[in-house]
């Protein structure tokens, strides 16, 4: 669930690039919205401003367990410094993911995994610390990871464009790499391939924007 | 037959409306109203609205009234564009 404590300095630049990104998308919506006033476009500003937040936030507490010498290994149940950065870090992301379903909403006809997911973490995150409750909050990133992702993929079954397949592209490879983050206990390579796999979505994401500022 | 109305939302409206005005020059407004597909009471207030915000001006020969695109309304099709394609990606429309 954690990262291996050498991989710690890249996750935290990993985290920072991919703030940086979520950001520049969070600029490029609200650059449309003050011309615009499309509700829509304001969804996608706050979606991704929180989300930027949410992973410098996350950068930040990765430093910061790398400085102070933490080891998740070894401080299995005693991880409260660490703890307030990470449990900010899933809030933010899962509220940001949130906005984000609401605006895919109409396309959606069952929320109820979310839900379900949700629930379960509530119940199992009641005054417990966040490396019990990690598991949980990774499972309902992925729950709304997966309802996006079918969004996305219902909508390239109407039209299938460079931009749309990119976007697909980008939340597929942040649903994987949240799915390898959940099952990273296994070994810890697999926490590191996860973290690859979401730069590689975010920087999806990055191509699509500088393509459309572009006006290809 | 003609199926159900798709819901336009303003900002598409304000750009159906700019690029029937910029595509065809000075304009009337029934020239607008066959091309943006509106009655004319929301037309008239569309106008209205395009005009204060500096997206068109208007042009008056007599009794006769012109509609005219400007740099800002020109400005605001190519925005049109790109946030249409930009929301596209997401599988959401504006």
């Amino acid at each position: 669930m954690f990262p291996p404590r050498w991989f710690l300095p890249y996750d935290a630049m990993f985290q920072l690039v991919t703030g940086l990104i979520s950001l520049a998308v969070a600029i490029y919506a609200l650059r449309g919205y003050r011309w615009i006033k499309e509700r829509t476009l304001y969804a996608l500003f706050l979606a991704f401003t929180l989300l930027s937040a949410a992973l410098f936030i996350n950068s930040v507490t990765l430093t910061y367990t790398y400085l102070v010498g933490f080891s998740y290994a070894r401080h299995a149940h005693d991880a409260s410094g660490a703890d307030v950065g990470f449990w900010i870090y899933y809030i933010i992301s899962i509220i940001a993911l949130i906005i984000l379903v609401y605006a895919y909403a109409s396309r959606l006809r069952d929320a109820s995994l979310v839900l379900a997911a949700m629930g379960l973490a509530a119940q199992r995150m009641v005054g417990g610390s966040l490396l019990g409750a990690a598991p949980y909050m990774e499972m309902v990133v992925i729950a709304l990871l997966v309802i996006i992702v079918i969004a996305q993929a219902a909508h390239l079954t109407v039209k299938r464009g460079l931009y749309s397949i990119a976007v697909t592209w980008s939340f597929l490879l942040m649903l994987l790499s949240h799915i390898l983050i959940l099952l990273s206990p296994v070994e810890d390579v697999v926490h590191v391939v996860g973290r690859v796999l979401e730069l590689f979505g975010f920087l999806s994401l990055l191509g699509v924007l500088y393509l459309l500022r572009r006006g290809r | 037959m003609k199926g159900p109305q798709k819901y336009r939302s303003k900002g598409r409206i304000f750009a159906d409306i700019l690029r029937a005005v910029a595509e065809d020059g000075p304009v009337k407004v029934t020239h607008v109203l066959y091309k943006a597909n509106l009655s004319h009471d929301r037309l008239t207030k569309y106008l209205q609205q395009l005009e204060e915000s500096g997206l068109i001006s208007k042009e008056q020969d007599g009794d006769r009234t012109a509609y005219l695109i400007t740099d800002k309304g020109t400005r605001f099709i190519a925005e049109f564009r790109k946030m249409e394609e930009f929301a596209d990606a997401f599988g959401l429309e504006i």
